[in-house]
């Protein structure tokens, strides 16, 4: 028993459950990170991890190893991201809303503890949000996905030394930002 | 001192991920192109919104005739041509850029064009619109025309939100049900594409139709807007990379389209970006992938004498 869906010509792709399952099972979370900080709106977010699933299923493509099949599928979601892109109209509702920030859910149990970490996880996720696009991956893919500069660098189709500069200059705003309550791990 | 890594993580740990039920997989397609048609919902009625607010406001571009493209570093701006001079009179150098109009118009009479030079009006991709918003004196066409309509003396018009209009789209899988509809479009000739992998229509209300074309790792889109039943309008098009290397291309049949780049980074594809406005229609034209002389051909195969 697989999934069966039909490719761009018509023809009739399958794709072995467990594999299919495990697949999504270990990135989804990851990959919707990412849609989300490039995209800063849920739904979208929701839609593009979707499609590149969808796309997953779809290929013929084999995978040397788990990391290739990560590297790809972060890819294909931020090629997929830049169709989201396009429109002006859709950035200018784009937003991650307030609502969003809300859905944050605190785990101290006690609710004063619980209220300043929500608060300062609400603050550091719009200070990271409000980066320049170009700086959202870099900061994202160092700092939570903990991929080294050369990784980001072949993901995002860059120079290692771009990708350098881009983390120098981001945290650079981060700290103006922040303040400079925060430290920043070098690279 | 705090660990901003650790801070991040945590942040980034604490937002909820929706589940992604293999079986859905299956609707992924389909759900896809709801999105993709939300998108062109929220275009169409966030430009009927100015619609209003501009016709409201401004009384004398009602004798709307011709668009104006202006193209800075974050992408296309258009505009009727009161609110455009209205605009340029407070953000451009007024003489270069009536030298500008001389030139494309006299020279170009199918066609007015305009490139603002200043550039950074707006931030780059996402942080676009929220910096436009934020910028009194940048070229804000939305605060413009909500300054005027506030201003306006008469009924108040009614301003909806986006996300509540209801507005008809319809999806065309090939061409020649597009066509069929009786649509006034131009689309070049299929051989132009090679084997097209994917193509999409979307007609969203009476005035919008996007056209998406792929083939292969080449992408197509083509945005037409229709402007003929509004007083005055303003619209804006943001690409997520800065354009550059701005120019003109005149048609084999005359036509000139503003024209820029998006570079792409290292192996994604480059992009080649071109608008012109004529009669009462607007085309934004993007190609993802090609060269610049296969982005030409294809413009000069695009009759638009038929939006004359």
């Amino acid at each position: 028993m697989g999934y069966s869906i039909c490719d761009n010509k018509g023809k009739v792709k399958t794709m072995d459950k467990g594999q299919a399952g495990k697949t999504i099972e270990a990135y989804g979370a990851m990959l919707y990170k990412i849609a989300l900080v490039r995209l800063k709106n849920t739904d979208d977010a929701e839609d593009v991890v979707q499609e590149v699933f969808c796309q997953y299923i779809k290929s013929d493509k084999t995978f040397d190893s788990d990391e290739h099949e990560k590297a790809w599928l972060i890819k294909v979601t931020l090629n997929a991201c830049k169709r989201f892109y396009r429109l002006a109209w859709n950035r200018h509702k784009g937003e991650i809303s307030e609502e969003d920030f809300l859905k944050i859910e605190a785990d101290s149990g006690h609710p004063e503890t619980e209220c300043l970490q929500k608060e300062t996880e609400r603050k550091i996720l719009q200070a990271v949000l409000e980066l320049p696009l170009k700086y959202r991956d870099v900061i994202h893919l160092f700092y939570y996905e903990e991929m080294s500069v050369k990784e980001i660098a072949e993901v995002l189709h860059r120079q290692e030394s771009t990708v350098t500069s881009q983390l120098t200059r981001a945290r650079g705003i981060l700290k103006k930002n922040l303040g400079e309550e925060y430290q920043f791990e070098e690279f | 001192m705090k660990s901003f890594k650790k801070e991040y993580r945590q942040a980034m740990d604490a937002i909820q991920t929706p589940q992604f039920d293999p079986e859905k997989m299956k609707n992924a397609e389909k759900r896809y192109k709801k999105a993709v048609i939300r998108q062109w919902v929220t275009v169409a009625a966030s430009a009927a919104v100015l619609f209003v607010l501009c016709s409201a406001g401004s009384q004398a571009a009602k004798n709307y005739s011709k668009s104006f493209i202006f193209a800075d570093e974050n992408g296309f701006r258009t505009a009727d041509e009161q609110t455009a001079l209205d605009q340029a009179a407070s953000s451009y150098d007024e003489d270069a850029m009536m030298e500008t109009m001389s030139e494309d118009v006299e020279d170009m009479p199918m066609l007015t064009a305009l490139e603002g030079d200043e550039g950074a009006v707006y931030d780059e991709g996402a942080d676009a619109q929220a910096k436009l918003a934020d910028e009194s004196d940048s070229g804000n066409f939305y605060e413009e025309c909500q300054q005027q309509a506030a201003e306006y003396d008469g009924d108040d018009p009614e301003i909806t939100d986006g996300e509540g209009m209801e507005i008809a789209t319809v999806q065309y899988n090939s061409r020649k049900d597009l066509l069929a509809s009786g649509i006034t479009c131009s689309l070049p000739d299929r051989y132009l594409f090679g084997e097209i992998t994917r193509e999409r229509y979307y007609v969203v209300g009476d005035d919008y139709l996007m056209v998406d074309i792929e083939s292969g790792d080449k992408t197509f889109y083509m945005d037409q807007s229709y402007f003929g039943n509004s007083s005055g309008h303003a619209t804006s098009t943001v690409y997520g990379e800065k354009l550059t290397n701005k120019r003109n291309y005149v048609t084999k049949d005359g036509y000139l389209y503003v024209v820029a780049d998006t570079p792409g980074e290292e192996d994604s594809p480059n992009g080649i970006h071109a608008a012109i406005s004529v009669g009462d229609y607007e085309l934004i034209v993007d190609f993802y992938g090609y060269s610049e002389k296969e982005a030409f051909e294809v413009l000069d195969h695009l009759d638009l004498s038929v939006y004359q």
